[in-house]
């Protein structure tokens, strides 16, 4: 029986099974328990990978703006000498953490798009041998999306605040000298 | 105008004490042109950086245009040097990125104001000619004259100068003496450190210094 709504099937069965004395009702999930199983493995592993993924992202603009700031810290030193504030220094590092971040979450979002666009023509059929046939079709809601967007736009600015920081304590004679 | 009462610096080496200003005190009036002059290690620039508060004294006190800096905060400092100092470096130091008319326009733009001035200002330095060109595709003497221009940018009380020729020709260095004379000539007070007599004996009083002391 096909349901407008998967998630009655506990309800339907129960319904089912009152109105016909059927024992042997079975709904799609305890078909496809093991493929049920499986799926809910994928689902952890991706929410594993995509913790790692924001990790390693973190440090890659940590890296980046440390690098900036090492290879700029002459004219750092320049702008405290005329009389910029430590905040404003620190401000320029953050938005540039934020730029690189919203840059490249923008292609990651706009390659993503085009790959689960991609897969839903050509979806993933899985044919067990007992229960259901699955085709599987990718689909990311836009809630998913601006919430991963926004969590890797956060670790940007997270990442960039330690040489952010750095950059607005540099020591104005030091740097100036630095060459 | 420049008032310093007991100014010591020691730096510390790991245990090792240097001391590099001893005790200095000292007097400038507004409008004056003084040469800060003697041998490496005398503790010439240290004392540069402390009028320029880009270094804190150990000890003693200052007082720049009516303000005890010495108690000044991180960002109140900072507010000072943008509003009543004005630098110049020995090796330039210009934004290589930005255009002359961008580094002379930029502590304006820092203090919210207009920054139509800068071309003016450029145009005093000799320099109307050159407003769009980078800092690369200046000689040592322009850059240094961008330099002043940028120094001037907000009208500042005091104007300070690190060995400005250090890195020029003499033709340049008495360029940028000239300009520091008519700059001089406007009533704009000027503090530049120099190991070159020639250049020293053209400010109004050279103040000696030996060992972190004042001599003469």
């Amino acid at each position: 029986m096909r349901l407008e709504n998967a998630d009655d099937s506990v309800k339907i069965k129960t319904q089912i099974q009152k109105e016909t004395a059927l024992i042997n009702v079975k709904t799609w999930q305890e078909l496809s328990a093991g493929m049920a199983g499986m799926i809910e493995t994928f689902g952890a592993i991706s929410l594993l990978t995509s913790a790692i993924s924001v990790f390693v992202a973190a440090i890659a603009i940590s890296l980046i703006i440390y690098t900036t700031v090492k290879n700029k810290t002459r004219e750092i030193g320049v702008l405290k000498a005329i009389g910029a504030r430590g905040s404003v220094i620190m401000k320029i590092y953050l938005a540039e953490a934020l730029f690189i971040g919203l840059v490249r979450t923008t292609l990651g979002t706009v390659l993503g798009m085009f790959l689960v666009e991609g897969m839903q023509q050509t979806p993933l059929i899985m044919q067990p041998e007992y229960g259901m046939k699955l085709i599987i079709v990718p689909w990311i809601s836009p809630g998913s999306i601006a919430a991963a967007d926004s969590a890797i736009l956060l670790t940007c600015i997270v990442g960039g605040m330690y040489p952010a920081f750095m950059a607005a304590k540099t020591n104005i004679i030091k740097a100036i000298w630095s060459g | 105008m420049i008032e310093l009462e007991g100014v010591k610096k020691i730096y510390y080496m790991g245990r090792i004490e240097v001391p590099a200003l001893r005790g200095i005190d000292l007097k400038i009036d507004r409008g004056e042109f003084v040469a800060l002059m003697g041998s490496s290690g005398s503790g010439k620039s240290t004392l540069l950086n402390m009028i320029g508060l880009l270094d804190t004294p150990t000890s003693g006190k200052i007082v720049l245009d009516g303000v005890d800096v010495s108690s000044l905060n991180e960002n109140a400092r900072a507010d000072f040097r943008l509003r009543k100092l004005g630098f110049v470096f020995q090796f330039f130091s210009l934004l290589m990125e930005l255009s002359a008319l961008e580094n002379v326009a930029l502590p304006m733009i820092m203090d919210n104001r207009s920054h139509e001035r800068a071309a003016s200002l450029l145009e005093l330095v000799g320099l109307g000619d050159r407003m769009a060109h980078t800092p690369n595709e200046l000689s040592g003497g322009q850059q240094q004259r961008v330099a002043i221009a940028r120094a001037l940018a907000n009208e500042p009380a005091i104007l300070l100068a690190d060995e400005p020729t250090a890195n020029l020709d003499t033709e340049s260095s008495h360029q940028i003496v000239d300009l520091f004379r008519e700059l001089n000539g406007r009533g704009q007070t000027i503090i530049m450190v120099t190991h070159e007599p020639e250049l020293g004996e053209r400010a109004d009083r050279i103040i000696r210094l030996k060992d972190g002391r004042v001599v003469s």
